[in-house]
């Protein structure tokens, strides 16, 4: 039996339509978080970005097109960094990387009890980063523009060092 | 009439969903707010209220033009207190939600609201991303209720004709 479990609330059913759970009726799913698996470790071989990374080629605007190579470049820096000093026995999970429909990317890493999000805008200065968690980790929320290189490196840090 | 505890954002694309380990989320690339000429100037967002249990099977049910299923990519679902807490920190001007009373072919029909003119683009995603986060993602397969699709379905149809074609040509 597999067990499913969402980024929030993993644990519970959703408790929707009053008296009718909206449980699936399939014998193969449960809820609740799989904790028997390791959440995050660092496996040499995974390469989280490489998806991200496949984005460049349907971007058209240059300069969304340099900021996610420049965000991409960074956060493999650090993702490298950390796999040395770590001994690279593990995983992190990959980034996924889309095209919004009004032109400008998301990349959103989903780590689970919170994820991050960094908006890629045709204008540098509207590029931001926002982090969402769910009630394990207190639901909060955070955002910040992209302008800061340093502060994105050290947020970057701080999330693959906690994960 | 209150609204009810839950509501459903139906899934067109099964690229709305990862997984990763044997967890599955939704992206916020599912919360699409499309603009409309509303007075008010909010972005829609549509879902579905889980008025009853019905809700479930009527919107895996749902179907585009070409009658194939509308929601292949699964469903998500989405507690109202949620809602209302994003529409507490941003106000009723930006983030909402209504019922659509005038739709005679849905009647579970409502609409998510977004208005991004007053807020920064990151803000307005990281909503989208709060919805996401929030999302319980149910897939088709786990529900056995539920007409199946793909192989199955097409075989299903094909039994109807060849039934319905045996007993026309009986004398």
């Amino acid at each position: 039996m597999k067990n499913f479990s969402q980024g929030t609330d993993s644990n519970k059913t959703p408790d929707s339509l009053d008296d009718h759970p909206l449980e699936p009726s399939g014998s193969d799913v449960t809820h609740g978080a799989d904790d028997s698996i390791p959440a995050f470790l660092f496996l040499s071989e995974s390469n989280p970005t490489k998806e991200a990374w496949g984005i460049l080629s349907k971007i058209s605007n240059q300069s969304i097109s340099d900021q996610t190579k420049s965000l991409l470049k960074a956060i493999d820096g650090i993702i490298g960094i950390t796999k040395e000093t770590t001994g690279g026995y593990g995983r992190i999970p990959p980034l996924h990387a889309y095209l919004d429909e009004d032109g400008s990317v998301l990349i959103e890493w989903i780590i689970g009890d919170f994820r991050i999000g960094f908006n890629i805008e045709p204008n540098i200065e509207d590029s931001g980063w926002h982090m969402v968690s769910n009630k394990e980790m207190g639901e909060n929320t955070f955002s910040g523009q992209l302008l800061d290189k340093n502060q994105i490196i050290r947020l970057i840090d701080t999330i693959i060092k906690n994960i | 009439m209150p609204y009810p505890k839950n509501c459903i954002r139906g899934i067109i694309k099964a690229d709305f969903v990862v997984k990763d380990q044997d967890r599955r989320y939704a992206t916020a690339e599912l919360y699409q707010f499309r603009g409309s000429d509303r007075p008010d100037g909010m972005h829609e967002a549509s879902i579905n209220w889980g008025a009853d249990k019905k809700v479930i099977g009527f919107t895996f049910n749902q179907k585009n033009n070409d009658e194939t299923f509308k929601y292949e990519g699964g469903i998500a679902i989405l507690q109202r207190s949620e809602l209302d807490k994003i529409r507490k920190q941003y106000g009723p001007m930006q983030f909402n939600y209504e019922r659509d009373r005038d739709n005679k072919d849905n009647k579970y029909h409502g609409n998510l609201l977004l208005n991004s003119t007053n807020m920064t683009s990151t803000i307005s995603k990281m909503i989208r991303s709060v919805l996401a986060h929030h999302s319980i993602i149910h897939f088709r397969h786990e529900y056995s209720d539920l007409q199946p699709t793909g192989f199955f379905s097409n075989l299903a149809s094909l039994f109807k004709l060849i039934v319905a074609k045996v007993f026309r040509e009986k004398p």
